[in-house]
C-alpha cells in the first residue's frame, strides 16, 4: 500500500524528521534532531521549553527562514523543504505572518508604513495594500496611529503593530517567537488577549513561549528538548 | 592644558598605530590630496608669488597699448616710446627695449642670439645693476657709436666661457665690431631679456626703418606718483599721437600693467585651474576620510562614553578626536611631501606646462609651512563631523551591556550619506571638466587645419644688417637659399613665409575694395607674405586662381591670394579674381590683384581657420627674417644637417635659428590641452577611486548596521532580489544625487576651464551623458558587493543577533 502523502491528513503544516544542525568554527550543533510535527488549520499551538532548546530555530524552520539540513515540511500540502531562497521569501509572505520578541518593527517607516511592508513585496496594488493595513491596525486597535514612528510607541504598541502587520497579509499562520518576551505584565496579558482574539476568530497560531501562563492559552503545547519533541511529562520530569 | 594635550597626542599616537592598517589608508588618501596641492602649489610660488628681481617692484610698470578697433593688446610702436620717454612726468626713468636677433661671430661660427637694442632709460627703469663691466656711455647712442655689448650671465657662461678677461675685448656681431662692455645678471626665472643686447640710436634712419616695431616699454615711477596719474599722462600723449600721426597711432590707447602682471602673462590661468582641481582633490580625500572616521566613531562609542564617565568635558573629548585627525593628517602630509617632490620634477618636465620661472619651483620652508598648514586644516575638516558625532552620545545606552556599539544614529547615517553625496558631486565637476577637454582636444587633433603638416621642416635665417643692407641683396639670398635647398637630394619643395601656420602672428592690414559695397571705409585683415609654391609646401590648396609666380616680381603689378573666408566675407556672390584692392601696410598703401584663393589656413590653434587673410608675394615685398618651409620626402629631422649645411656654404655668416618641424608646432599648439587632459584625467580618476571607495564604504557599513532591519523584511517576505535591489537603490540615489549637485556646479568647470575649453559646449550633453553612464556603471561596481552581501543575508541569523 503506497505510502500516505502527508497532506492528506489535512493538516497546514507537517514536519517529517527534520533536523538542523549549525555549523561555527568546525563544530556541529544540532539544533533540531527529527522533529514531527502536525499543526492543523485554526489550530493554537505553543512550542515550550528550556532557553536554547531549540525553539527559536523550530520557528525559524516553520517560518522558512531556515532551510531544515534534513527531513521534509508540507506547507498546505505543498512540500517546501527543497525550496530556494526567493521561493522560500514567496511562499512566506502569502502564508505566513511573523511576531518578534523584539518587535523589529523598522524604525524609518510609520506605523502604517510597517504594516504596509509584506503588502508591498506582496506586489498589492497602494489603494488595496492602505485598505488592507488599515484593517489589521483597527484590529489590534493602533488605527489612531498610523503616522506615528515607531520610537514614538510604547512597547505595547509596538507589538500591537507588529501583530497587524503580520496579520495584514491574511496569512495562512502566524508564528509568533515569545510575543510577551519584551512586554511588562499589564502589556504582555494585552497581547495575549489579542491573540487568543484572533485564534477565535480563525487564525492559526504557533508560538513559542517559555511563559507556562501563556503556553496554556494554546489548545496544545509542544515540548521541545535538546531538539527533539518530547511528551508533555517526561518534559515536566526533564 | 599643554599636558593634557601631550597626553592627547600620546594617545593619538598609540590608536593610530593599533590600527596600522587603516592608519596606512588613511595616510594614503591624505598623501594624494596635500602631495598634489604640496607640488601644484611649489608652482604656484615660483611663478605667481616670488617677487620679480628688481628692486621696489611695486614702482615698475611696463605700457601696453590697446586698440580700440579690437584684438589683444599689443606693444608700443618707437614713435609711441619716443612720446612716452618725453612725456611722463611722474616717472623716474622711461626705457624700451627692442628685440632684434643678431649674429654673433664666436670662434669662426655664426652663432644666432636673441639681440635687443635698448634705449638709455632702459636698465634704470629695471633697476638692474651690471655683474661686470660698465655703463652705457651716453655718447654710445648716437649713430655709428653704438659699439657697446652687454652679454647676459647664462649666455656669457655657458656659450663664451664665461672669461671676465673678454670685458673690453671686440666681437663681431651683425657684422659689426662691438666692444665687450659688461655682463647682464641672469635672473631668477625666465624673464626673457635679450642674450645680447647694444645701445639703440636714436637716429632718423633708426626711426624709419623700426617706427612700426614693437617695443618693451618699462616705466619706472617717481616716489610718491601713482599709477593713475601715469596712466592719465599715457591717455594724453596717445589723444596726442592720434592727431599728429593717425597712421601708426589712431584709436589706441597706452596704459601701465605692473611689472609682476606683465612678465607672468596668462600664466595664472591654467595654475588657478590646477589648484582648483587639486583642491577638489584634497577635498574629495577629506569627505571620504570623515566618512572612515564616522563608521570608526561608532566603534568608539563606548570608549567615549567611559571617558565621559570619568568626567572629561566635551572639550576634551573633542580635542583628543580632532588631535587623532591632525596627526593622521600631518602623517598624510608627510608622506604627500616626498610625493610632491616626485610629482614637481615630472611636472617641471611636463612639454605642455610652460610656464615662466618654473624650473625654479622646489620643495622649499614655502613648500613645507603650505604642506603643514593644509594637513591641519584637512585634520580639524575630516576630524570635524566625526568628533562632533560621538559628543551627542547616550551615555547610558552606550555604557549598557546590551550595546553592541555598532548602531549608527539616524543623524550620523545622513551625515555619512552626504559626505558621500559630496565626494560623487565633486567627481563629477572633475569628470565633466575632463570631458570638456577631452572633447577640446579631440576637436583640436581632428581639426581641419587646411594644411598637411607632415614632412615639413621650418627654419629662419637672420640677415646681418650690415652684410644685407637693403632689399635687393635679401632677395638675392633668398633666392640663392632656395634653389641650393631645392636642389637638395630629399628635398621635395622649398618656399618662405613671413610666418609659418600656428605662429599667432597677427600683422594688421587695411584695406578697401574699390567698387564693393564696403568701399568706403577701411577694413582690418590678417596679412602674410609668401614666396611662390609656400602654399604647394605646406599642403594647402588653392582653391581658385593661380599661385605666384616667379615672374610676379617687384616690377610688375601687385598681386594677391586671398583667403577662403575673405571670399565669403567679401565676394560671396562674385568672382573675386581678377579684383582689386587697395590696402595699407606699415604706412605703405599699395594696390593689388587678386589672382587666386586659398583654404583657411589655421592661425593659432588647429581648430581657428576660418580669417580673412591677404597673402601677397615675397618677390613683391621681401620679408627681413622670412621662415623657410622645407617639404622632405623623408623624417624632416634626417635633413637638417644638409639643409643647415646648404646655408651655410652659401652664406658663412648667417646662422639658421628656429629649426623645427611644422608638426612639432601643431603638437604645441595642442600641448597645453594634452597636458591639461592627463592631469585632469590623473585627478578624475583618483576622485573616481575615492567616490567608489568611499560608496562601497557606506553601503557595506549600511548593510552591515542594518542586517537585523534586512532580516525582518525578509521574513516578512522580501526575496533576495529585492534586498539586492534595495541596497542597490540606495547605492545609485546616493551616487545619483551627488552626480546632480555635481552637475549642477559643473559650469563652475566650465568656468574654470574658460581659456582651455573651446568649440565645445559648457552644457556638452556627450560629456554630462558620458559622465553619467561611467557614474552609473561605477557606483553599481561600487554597490553590486554590499548588495550582493545582503542578499545572501540568512534572516534567521540576522534576526537572531
Amino acid at each position: 500500500m503506497p505510502e500516505m502523502s502527508p497532506s492528506e491528513n489535512g493538516a497546514l503544516i507537517r514536519l517529517r524528521g527534520i533536523s538542523k544542525v549549525f555549523l561555527t568554527d568546525e563544530v556541529e550543533t544540532h539544533a533540531l534532531e527529527g522533529v514531527d510535527l502536525e499543526i492543523q488549520t485554526g489550530e493554537f499551538v505553543s512550542i515550550a521549553g528550556p532557553s536554547g532548546c531549540g525553539k527559536s530555530t523550530l520557528l525559524a524552520v516553520l517560518g522558512l527562514l531556515e532551510p531544515p539540513t534534513k527531513g521534509e515540511y508540507w506547507l498546505k500540502g505543498r512540500p517546501v523543504h527543497g525550496l530556494g531562497a526567493s521561493e522560500r521569501a514567496r511562499i512566506r509572505n502569502l502564508e505566513i505572518g511573523f511576531i518578534f520578541q523584539a518587535f523589529n518593527l523598522i524604525g524609518d517607516l510609520t506605523v502604517l508604513e510597517n504594516v504596509e511592508l509584506p503588502l508591498v513585496y506582496r506586489g498589492v496594488p497602494a489603494a488595496q495594500r492602505r485598505r488592507m493595513a488599515l484593517e489589521a491596525l483597527e484590529r489590534v486597535g493602533m488605527a489612531a496611529r498610523l503616522k506615528h514612528y515607531p520610537s514614538q510607541l510604547s512597547g505595547g504598541q509596538q507589538q500591537r503593530t507588529a501583530v497587524a502587520r503580520a496579520l495584514a497579509g491574511k496569512p495562512a499562520i502566524l508564528l509568533a517567537d515569545e510575543p510577551t518576551g519584551n512586554l511588562d505584565s499589564a502589556n504582555s496579558e494585552s497581547v495575549m488577549d489579542l491573540l487568543s482574539e484572533l485564534h477565535a476568530s480563525g487564525s492559526t497560531i504557533c508560538m513559542v513561549t517559555h511563559d507556562p501562563r501563556f503556553a496554556r492559552r494554546a489548545q496544545r503545547t509542544v515540548h521541545l528538548f535538546d531538539g527533539k519533541i518530547v511528551p508533555a511529562g517526561q518534559a515536566a520530569a526533564l | 592644558m599643554f599636558s593634557g594635550l601631550l597626553h592627547d597626542i600620546r594617545y593619538g599616537l598609540r590608536q593610530l598605530a593599533r590600527q596600522p592598517l587603516f592608519t596606512i589608508l588613511a595616510a594614503v588618501l591624505l598623501a594624494l590630496g596635500i602631495g598634489a596641492n604640496t607640488a601644484i602649489f611649489s608652482i604656484v610660488d615660483s611663478v605667481l608669488l616670488r617677487p620679480l628681481p628688481y628692486p621696489e617692484t611695486d614702482r615698475l610698470f611696463f605700457v601696453r597699448v590697446r586698440d580700440m578697433s579690437g584684438g589683444d593688446p599689443v606693444l608700443p610702436n618707437m614713435l609711441e616710446y619716443l612720446a612716452l620717454e618725453k612725456g611722463i612726468g611722474s616717472a623716474e626713468a622711461v626705457g624700451a627695449l627692442l628685440w632684434q636677433p643678431f649674429n654673433l661671430k664666436w670662434k669662426g661660427q655664426s652663432i644666432a642670439v636673441t639681440g635687443g637694442f635698448a634705449s638709455p632709460g632702459f636698465f634704470p627703469a629695471l633697476g638692474l645693476k651690471l655683474l661686470a663691466g660698465r655703463p652705457f656711455h651716453p655718447e654710445e647712442f648716437q649713430s655709428g657709436r653704438n659699439q657697446a655689448a652687454y652679454f647676459m650671465q647664462r649666455f656669457w657662461m655657458d656659450r663664451m666661457g664665461g672669461d671676465r678677461g673678454l670685458l673690453g675685448k671686440t666681437v663681431e656681431m651683425e657684422k659689426e665690431t662691438h666692444v665687450i662692455a659688461g655682463i647682464l645678471p641672469s635672473l631668477p626665472g625666465e624673464i626673457q631679456l635679450p642674450e645680447a643686447v647694444v645701445p639703440l640710436p636714436v637716429t632718423r634712419e633708426m626711426v624709419e626703418a623700426y617706427e612700426r616695431r614693437s617695443m618693451v616699454v618699462a616705466v619706472r615711477l617717481k616716489r610718491g606718483a601713482t599709477k593713475h596719474q601715469a596712466d592719465e599722462e599715457i591717455r594724453a600723449i596717445y589723444r596726442r599721437l592720434g592727431e599728429e600721426t593717425p597712421q601708426s597711432s589712431r584709436n589706441r590707447e597706452g596704459y601701465l600693467v605692473p611689472a609682476a602682471e606683465f612678465w607672468r602673462g596668462k600664466a595664472h590661468q591654467p595654475l588657478m585651474v590646477l589648484s582648483l582641481a587639486v583642491a577638489l582633490v584634497l577635498l574629495l580625500a577629506c569627505a571620504n576620510l570623515a566618512g572612515l572616521l564616522l563608521a570608526r566613531a561608532s566603534s568608539r562609542l563606548k570608549e567615549v562614553a567611559i571617558r565621559a564617565a570619568l568626567g572629561a568635558s566635551q572639550v576634551q573629548v573633542f580635542r583628543q578626536m580632532i588631535t587623532e585627525s591632525v596627526l593622521l593628517a600631518i602623517l598624510g602630509g608627510a608622506v604627500g611631501m616626498a610625493g610632491a617632490a616626485l610629482a614637481l620634477g615630472e611636472l617641471k618636465a611636463w612639454p605642455g606646462l610652460r610656464l615662466p620661472r618654473i624650473e625654479q619651483a622646489e620643495m622649499n620652508w614655502h613648500a613645507l609651512v603650505f604642506a603643514l598648514g593644509v594637513s591641519v586644516a584637512a585634520g580639524i575638516l575630516f576630524g570635524l563631523a566625526p568628533a562632533l558625532s560621538v559628543l551627542r552620545v547616550d551615555l547610558a545606552a552606550a555604557l549598557s551591556e546590551e550595546s553592541r556599539g555598532a548602531s549608527a544614529g539616524r543623524g550620523r547615517r545622513w551625515l555619512r550619506a552626504a559626505l558621500v553625496g559630496l565626494e560623487v558631486g565633486l567627481c563629477t565637476i572633475l569628470l565633466v571638466a575632463s570631458g570638456l577637454l577631452w572633447r577640446t582636444y579631440q576637436r583640436l587633433s581632428t581639426a581641419d587645419m587646411g594644411f598637411r603638416p607632415d614632412n615639413v621642416l621650418l627654419l629662419r635665417t637672420m640677415l646681418p644688417q650690415v652684410a644685407y643692407p637693403d632689399d635687393a641683396a635679401r632677395e638675392a639670398f633668398h633666392r640663392q637659399a632656395l634653389e641650393r635647398l631645392r636642389a637638395l637630394q630629399g628635398v621635395m619643395q622649398a618656399s618662405m613665409a613671413a610666418y609659418p601656420p600656428l605662429s599667432n602672428v597677427n600683422w594688421p592690414c587695411m584695406f578697401r575694395i574699390p567698387g564693393h559695397a564696403t568701399a568706403g571705409e577701411l577694413q582690418l585683415v590678417a596679412y602674410n607674405t609668401v614666396s611662390p609654391g609656400y602654399f604647394s609646401t605646406i599642403g594647402a590648396e588653392l582653391r581658385a586662381g593661380r599661385d605666384f609666380s616667379e615672374s610676379d616680381t617687384r616690377e610688375s603689378p601687385k598681386v594677391l591670394i586671398i583667403s577662403e573666408t575673405f571670399r565669403e566675407q567679401f565676394f560671396p556672390n562674385e568672382d573675386p579674381l581678377g579684383r582689386e584692392i587697395e590696402y595699407v601696410l606699415m604706412g605703405e598703401q599699395s594696390r593689388g590683384t587678386i589672382i587666386g584663393v586659398v583654404r583657411d589656413i589655421a592661425f593659432d590653434r588647429p581648430d581657428n581657420a576660418r580669417r580673412a587673410m591677404i597673402y601677397e608675394s615675397f618677390l613683391q615685398r621681401p620679408w627681413p627674417f622670412p621662415m623657410f618651409a622645407v617639404k622632405t620626402a623623408g623624417p624632416p629631422q634626417q635633413m637638417v644637417p644638409a639643409v643647415t649645411k646648404a646655408l651655410a656654404d652659401l652664406a658663412p655668416d648667417v646662422a639658421a635659428d628656429q629649426v623645427s618641424e611644422l608638426r612639432t608646432r601643431v603638437n604645441r599648439s595642442t600641448g597645453q590641452h594634452s597636458a591639461a587632459l592627463k592631469m585632469f584625467g590623473l585627478f578624475s580618476g583618483v576622485a573616481v577611486v575615492l567616490s567608489a571607495v568611499g560608496l562601497y564604504g557606506v553601503l557595506a557599513l549600511s548593510v552591515a548596521q542594518r542586517r537585523r532591519e534586512i532580516g525582518v523584511r525578509m521574513a516578512l517576505g522580501a526575496t533576495p532580489e529585492r534586498i539586492r535591489a534595495m541596497v542597490l537603490r540606495y547605492g545609485f540615489t546616493l551616487a545619483g544625487i551627488g552626480m546632480l549637485c555635481g552637475m549642477a556646479v559643473s559650469p563652475l568647470a566650465g568656468w574654470m576651464l574658460e581659456r582651455m575649453v573651446y568649440g565645445v559646449r559648457a552644457f556638452d550633453p556627450a560629456v554630462y551623458g558620458a559622465v553619467a553612464l561611467l557614474l552609473g556603471a561605477i557606483s553599481a561596481g561600487a554597490a553590486a558587493v554590499p548588495a550582493l552581501r545582503a542578499a545572501r543575508l540568512e534572516p534567521a541569523a540576522a534576526l537572531r543577533e
